[in-house]
């Protein structure tokens, strides 16, 4: 049997509960991710026909099962999550790369430049941010900074968490430092961060609401 | 107060960490959470991956059928004019009587159940094991 053949037969072997549990692992994943990407890059995802975490995730999974997709499933080096995981990010990647493309192609013909591809990929190295653009990246991390601050104020843990990862603080340095034993501890931590972030985000809005 | 690096830092590490978080969340903390039967993501995802499985099987088949057909021939053809002498010299072996009633009734299949036969991998199996003895050395794969 052809590497591929054993492939498609462990893919056909798992369960509808894992693939539940993948695809939202995958979800999570790609929300995340693109969360960050729309923030910093030009990633656009009203071309995609659908919601982007079912675009990506169906993507991803399609080029596992395409025997000659060019992504083959390395089930003796990564879990099946960790495998679309590397797909997902690499599509996310391309889309942006594309998008980035189409924008350095449109300011070349606004201003009617001939560029060659190699001026294009210069130009989206080059490409930086209009001041408004950046006004409105700069908004967004002081507001986003502000209510992580608010969320957590009087909780020393995550008080102490938040001023590691402002000192850019590896995940590892800082299991050490904060004495938590193990990553999982630091993953904990991360949750509870994000609850009370997320408590504290909805408590604003319900407050702006009714004023 | 922290600049505005810093603050690009912090929320750069704090997705990262998030998303490591969400990697390592536990089966049973992800399926209790999730609602399978209300969430048209997770539904499309399944029927999807169903679609994905159905093709699989196809093209496993395929291939399966393809290569015993490809095996069947060489037997035939390794066999030569021996055949006969060859298949003869199997029925005195008790273990080889599904293989005998194989050949047997071979040619008078139809195509779709020669296709149907050549998939059951017992078939695969007895060919296999029919192709090592009339030549040890042959690799079969």
């Amino acid at each position: 049997m052809a590497n591929k053949e054993i492939v498609l037969a462990k893919l056909i072997e798992v369960p509808d509960r894992e693939w539940i549990v993948l695809a939202d692992k995958c979800r999570s994943h790609i929300k995340t991710k693109i969360k960050w990407k729309t923030l910093f890059g030009a990633h656009a995802t009203s071309n995609l026909g659908m919601p982007a975490e079912q675009y990506y995730f169906q993507k991803a999974v399609e080029k596992l099962y395409d025997p000659d997709g060019g992504w083959e499933w390395q089930f003796e080096k990564f879990t099946l999550a960790e495998q679309l995981i590397r797909i997902i990010d690499s599509l996310i990647s391309e889309e942006v790369r594309k998008s980035s493309t189409a924008k350095a192609k449109k300011k070349a013909e606004a201003l009617n430049i001939q560029y060659t591809d190699s001026e294009i990929l210069l130009d989206i190295i080059n490409d930086t941010p209009s001041y408004e653009e950046l006004q409105e990246r700069e908004q967004y991390i002081q507001d986003f900074v502000k209510l992580v601050e608010q969320a957590i104020q009087g909780n020393d843990k995550l008080e102490l968490l938040y001023l590691h990862l402002m000192d850019g603080k590896t995940y590892d340095e800082i299991v050490v430092e904060m004495e938590l034993g193990s990553k999982k501890q630091l993953y904990k931590l991360v949750e509870s961060l994000k609850e009370k972030v997320q408590k504290h985000a909805a408590s604003i809005n319900s407050k702006e609401k009714k004023s | 107060m922290s600049n505005l690096k810093e603050k690009i830092d912090f929320v750069n590490n704090l997705y990262g960490l998030i998303l490591e978080t969400n990697l390592d969340k536990s089966d049973e903390e992800i399926l209790s959470k999730v609602d399978t039967k209300n969430d048209p993501y997770i539904s499309n995802s399944l029927s999807f991956i169903r679609r994905m499985n159905t093709q699989a099987k196809a093209t496993l088949n395929k291939s399966r059928f393809e290569y015993a057909q490809k095996m069947l021939s060489e037997l035939i053809n390794s066999a030569g004019n021996n055949i006969d002498t060859f298949l003869k010299g199997l029925v005195s072996e008790p273990e080889n009587e599904k293989m005998m009633a194989f050949f047997k009734n071979y040619q008078s299949l139809s195509d779709s159940d020669k296709k149907a036969m050549l998939l059951d991998s017992k078939i695969l199996e007895i060919i296999s094991k029919a192709k090592d003895k009339l030549d040890p050395s042959s690799n079969n794969d």
